[in-house]
C-alpha cells in the first residue's frame, strides 16, 4: 500500500514538472513568435502594442502619484533651502532679460512690417498639446518617456515635442491615449540641425555618455564652441529654430553637443502638430 | 469553509512577491527617476530570490507577464525580457537547490550571476529582434543591480515569513 502510494506521489510530482516544462516551452515559444513579428513590424503585434501602452499609461499613472509626491516634497524643501541664492541670481536674469525682450520686440515689429512688405505667406502651420509625462524609461534599448496624449487627441507618429527649453523628442508610438516619445539623447534619435550663425547642416544623435553628437559634419567645417544647434524644417518633419543645445567640444569632425537642461525631466511638455509645406493636414 | 478560507488566503500571501514585483516595475518607470541613468533592475533579483526560495511565488507564467511588462515600459522589442527571464529563469532552476544551503555571499555571487545572465540572454534577443542597445548600459545596471542586493534580499526574506511552509525550497 506504502509502495503503491509512493509511485502515485511520485508520478504526481514527475507530471506536475512536465506540465511546467511545457508551460516554459510555450511560454518561451510565444516570446520569441513576439519578436519575429515585432522584427517583421506585424500590424497586429504593432495594434497589441499601442492598445498595451494604452492600458499601461494610467496604471503608471496612478501608482507613481505617491512616489512623484514624496519626490516633489524633497525639491519643494531643497527649493526653499536655496531660495535666497536663488532670488538674487533670478533677479540678475531678469535685469538682463529685460533688454533682450525690448530687443525681441522692436525685431519682432520689423520682421512683421518686412514680411507685410514682402507679401510673406507663412508655408507653415504649427499648433500645441500640452502632455503630461506620466512615465520614462531608461534602458539599454533606448531612453524614452510615456505621455498621456495619443492619437484621440490628435498625436501623430513623429510629431516632435519640446519643453520649455527646447526640443525633448519625438513621438514614435502613437496609442488611442496615450504615447511614446523617443528622447533626443537616444543613440537611435536622428534630427536634422542647423549649427550656429554659419547654418551648417548636420544630423544630431544621442551619445553613450548623455550628451549628443552630430553626424556628417564636412571635415572643412567652420562650427566654434558655444554655437547654438537648432532644428531645420529640412525633409519637413521637423518646425525650424526649435534649440537642443550648445556645441561644448570638437575633435576635428567630431562635435559633442550639450542639451539645454537634462532632457526629459520635464513634468509638462508640449507635442507640436506641426503641418509641413504641401502636407495634406494638421490635426487641431 | 475554512479550509477554502485558507486556501484562498494562502493564494493571496503567495501572489504577494510578483504583485510586489509587477509593482516595482511600474514604480521605477514613474518620472520621479528620470534623472536616475542606471537603476537596479529590482524586478531582476526579484525573480532570482523567488525563484530560489519559492518557484510557487514566482511562476513561470508570472515571469513572462514581467517581462512583457518591462518591453512595454521600457520600449524595448515586445518579448526580448519575456523570453531572456524565462531562459534565465529555466537555467537558474538547475542551481536553486544547492543555492538555498550556501552562504549569503554564494547566494549574492549567484544573483550577480544571474542577472549577467539575464542581461546576456536580452542582448541576444534585441540583436535577433533589431533592437539598440547600449552595452554600456548593460554594463551599468548589472553593477547597479548587483549592488544593490542584498538590500532587496533583507525586505524578500520579510516576505519570505509570510509565504505557507509548503511552499519553501528546501
Amino acid at each position: 500500500m506504502a509502495r503503491f502510494r509512493d509511485t502515485m506521489v511520485r508520478s504526481q510530482s514527475s507530471s506536475s514538472l512536465l506540465v511546467q516544462k511545457i508551460l516554459v516551452v510555450f511560454l518561451v515559444l510565444t516570446g520569441i513568435t513576439f519578436l519575429v513579428l515585432g522584427r517583421l513590424n506585424h500590424p497586429t503585434l504593432q495594434a497589441a502594442r499601442l492598445q498595451a501602452i494604452s492600458m499601461v499609461s494610467p496604471i503608471v499613472n496612478v501608482v507613481s502619484a505617491p512616489v512623484e509626491a514624496v519626490s516633489s516634497v524633497i525639491t519643494d524643501w531643497d527649493a526653499l533651502m536655496s531660495a535666497h541664492k536663488m532670488n538674487a541670481k533670478l533677479r540678475a536674469e531678469n535685469d538682463s532679460l529685460r533688454h533682450w525682450q525690448s530687443v525681441a520686440v522692436a525685431l519682432s515689429r520689423e520682421n512683421a512690417n518686412l514680411r507685410t512688405l514682402a507679401r510673406y505667406k507663412p508655408v507653415v502651420q504649427t499648433a500645441y498639446l500640452t502632455a503630461k509625462v506620466v512615465g520614462h524609461s531608461q534602458s539599454a534599448f533606448g531612453q524614452g518617456l510615456l505621455l498621456n496624449v495619443g492619437a484621440a487627441d490628435g498625436v501623430k507618429p513623429y510629431q516632435p515635442v519640446i519643453d520649455a527649453f527646447g526640443l525633448v523628442g519625438r513621438a514614435v508610438e502613437v496609442g488611442e491615449s496615450a504615447s511614446r516619445l523617443m528622447l533626443i539623447t537616444d543613440p537611435a534619435s536622428r534630427i536634422p540641425v542647423t549649427v550656429g550663425t554659419s547654418g551648417q547642416r548636420a544630423i544630431i544623435t544621442g551619445a553613450a555618455d548623455g550628451l549628443l553628437q552630430l553626424l556628417f559634419v564636412p571635415p572643412s567645417h567652420s562650427i566654434k564652441v558655444g554655437d547654438m544647434v537648432m532644428t531645420t524644417e529640412d525633409g519637413g518633419l521637423l518646425p525650424s529654430a526649435l534649440a537642443i543645445g550648445e556645441v561644448t567640444k570638437i575633435d576635428g569632425r567630431h562635435v559633442s553637443v550639450k542639451p539645454m537642461r537634462a532632457v526629459g525631466s520635464a513634468d509638462y511638455v508640449r507635442v507640436v502638430q506641426f503641418m509641413a509645406p504641401n502636407a495634406n493636414s494638421v490635426s487641431k | 469553509m475554512a479550509s477554502t478560507t485558507r486556501g484562498f488566503t494562502e493564494q493571496f500571501v503567495l501572489c504577494l512577491p510578483m504583485l510586489f514585483t509587477l509593482l516595482a516595475l511600474v514604480v521605477m518607470a514613474s518620472p520621479s527617476f528620470a534623472g536616475l541613468r542606471y537603476v537596479p533592475q529590482i524586478w531582476v533579483v526579484s525573480l532570482f530570490f523567488w525563484r530560489v526560495y519559492s518557484p510557487a511565488a514566482a511562476p513561470y507564467w508570472a515571469i513572462f507577464l514581467a517581462g512583457i511588462l518591462y518591453d512595454i515600459l521600457t520600449g524595448a522589442p515586445l518579448g526580448v525580457h519575456a523570453v531572456a527571464a524565462l531562459a534565465s529563469g529555466f537555467v537558474l532552476e538547475k542551481f536553486a537547490r544547492p543555492l538555498v544551503r550556501l552562504s549569503f555571499k554564494m547566494l549574492w555571487l549567484g544573483a550577480a550571476a544571474f542577472t549577467a545572465v539575464l542581461l546576456i540572454f536580452s542582448l541576444i534577443a534585441a540583436v535577433i529582434a533589431g533592437g539598440n542597445v547600449t552595452p554600456a548600459w548593460l554594463l551599468a545596471t548589472w553593477i547597479a543591480t548587483t549592488a544593490s542586493y542584498p538590500l532587496w534580499h533583507g525586505l524578500f526574506a520579510l516576505m519570505l515569513r509570510l509565504l505557507p511552509a509548503g511552499t519553501l525550497r528546501g
